[in-house]
């Protein structure tokens, strides 16, 4: 199984990232992500865009208010900070201002399940071999499906539905995440 | 197969490749299942581990922070003259008032356009003229009161709970996001409706 290690060498990426004080390297790793999150949260990509631009804002001023986050892996904070601003954007508060500094951070929260736990390779691992490898290649690996169906031996149609499955689990794990 | 599964197969493999998908681009795509393409591709982007950025996604960011307009750092970046860029974009637009178009692509690349309002084919064009999205690279990341993040703490304070710098702090040097500011012509052309939006 790749999780452990997979996810345990990005943490360390992160921490090592964070330690250097190479903030814009961690944001834009992370961009995308706090994007799509508040994109799908608010539903209106203009209100999304608004609103990460916010995250961004203020993981920054959190980095620079001294926060190191003993322990807690940063993808953790990228998430509940961005869980933060999106619940003051709900709320009618603003969200361009720094959080209160007495906000803690957890890795325990079970609404980080999915984040903490659940790498891609973990969900990959539990398909047949099939479509296991059809994933490996397109989701884990960037092939075009075209691409894969070709590593594969197989067409392209095929590979659509060995994917399936793995787009399933995933729409399974935000029905359980909420 | 459904079109959405297509475009997140599509954006997924883009992503895990080091490329930087532009999402707003394909939930456009998406049309009446856009909610659906960005809860897959939310769930997807929180299970797989981040790529490491490009040093042109490092370096943008790093101006972004500094209050600079991301677009304007990157073409600087690339060694891009403006008016090669404009040049490509008359073309792909098929505009044929370049000074005009010029005009308009100095404010969107300063930051002094909304982007919300920007055509699409505004932004595939500079797709393809970038090779890379830039739709979030517009926008300095900035305070309420348009002073950059990093602006901040070059001086002794930290920021208050308003947002706002230090008191004494000056005021910063930055291009400052005017969002909506632009001027509307009381009669939109084509081209103004390219960069400002309208019927």
């Amino acid at each position: 199984m790749l999780s452990a290690s997979s996810s345990h060498h990005d943490d360390a990426r992160d921490a090592e990232l964070l330690a250097d004080g190479r903030i814009e390297r961690l944001l834009a790793r992370y961009e995308l992500l706090i994007q799509a999150r508040c994109i799908r949260e608010t539903k209106n990509v203009h209100d999304g865009q608004d609103v990460a631009q916010d995250v961004m804002f203020r993981l920054f001023r959190e980095f620079h208010a001294g926060k190191r986050y003993a322990g807690i892996p940063y993808r953790v904070v990228v998430h509940q900070v961005t869980k933060w601003t999106l619940a003051d954007f709900f709320a009618g508060r603003r969200t361009d201002v720094p959080l209160p500094d007495d906000l803690e951070i957890r890795e325990d929260d079970p609404g980080d399940r999915v984040v903490s736990e659940l790498w891609l390779h973990e969900l990959v691992a539990q398909l047949p071999e099939a479509e296991r490898a059809a994933c490996t290649l397109v989701y884990l690996e960037g092939l075009s499906p075209e691409q894969a169906a070709d590593r594969l031996g197989t067409t392209r149609n095929n590979v659509d539905q060995r994917l399936f499955h793995a787009r399933k689990r995933l729409r399974e794990l935000m029905d359980d995440d909420g | 197969m459904a079109d959405v599964d297509r475009l997140f197969d599509e954006l997924a493999a883009a992503y895990v490749r080091g490329e930087r998908p532009d999402l707003p681009a394909y939930l456009a795509r998406a049309g009446d299942e856009a909610d659906e393409l960005a809860r897959l591709v939310d769930a997807f982007l929180r299970t797989v581990p981040p790529p490491e950025p490009s040093e042109d996604d490092v370096a943008v960011m790093r101006a972004r922070l500094e209050g600079e307009p991301g677009l304007l750092a990157l073409r600087k970046r690339r060694g891009r003259r403006v008016d090669d860029v404009v040049d490509e974009l008359a073309a792909r637009l098929e505009v044929d008032d370049r000074t005009r178009l010029k005009h308009y692509y100095q404010r969107l690349e300063g930051g002094v356009l909304d982007p919300h309002r920007i055509d699409e084919r505004v932004w595939e064009a500079l797709h393809t003229v970038y090779e890379t999205s830039v739709r979030n690279l517009i926008r300095p990341l900035v305070t309420r009161q348009g002073g950059s993040a990093m602006a901040y703490y070059r001086r002794t304070g930290p920021i208050g709970d308003d947002g706002a710098g230090p008191a004494h702090a000056a005021a910063p040097a930055e291009p400052m996001l005017v969002t909506g500011g632009e001027p509307v012509p009381a009669e939109r052309d084509a081209l103004d409706r390219l960069f400002l939006g309208g019927d």
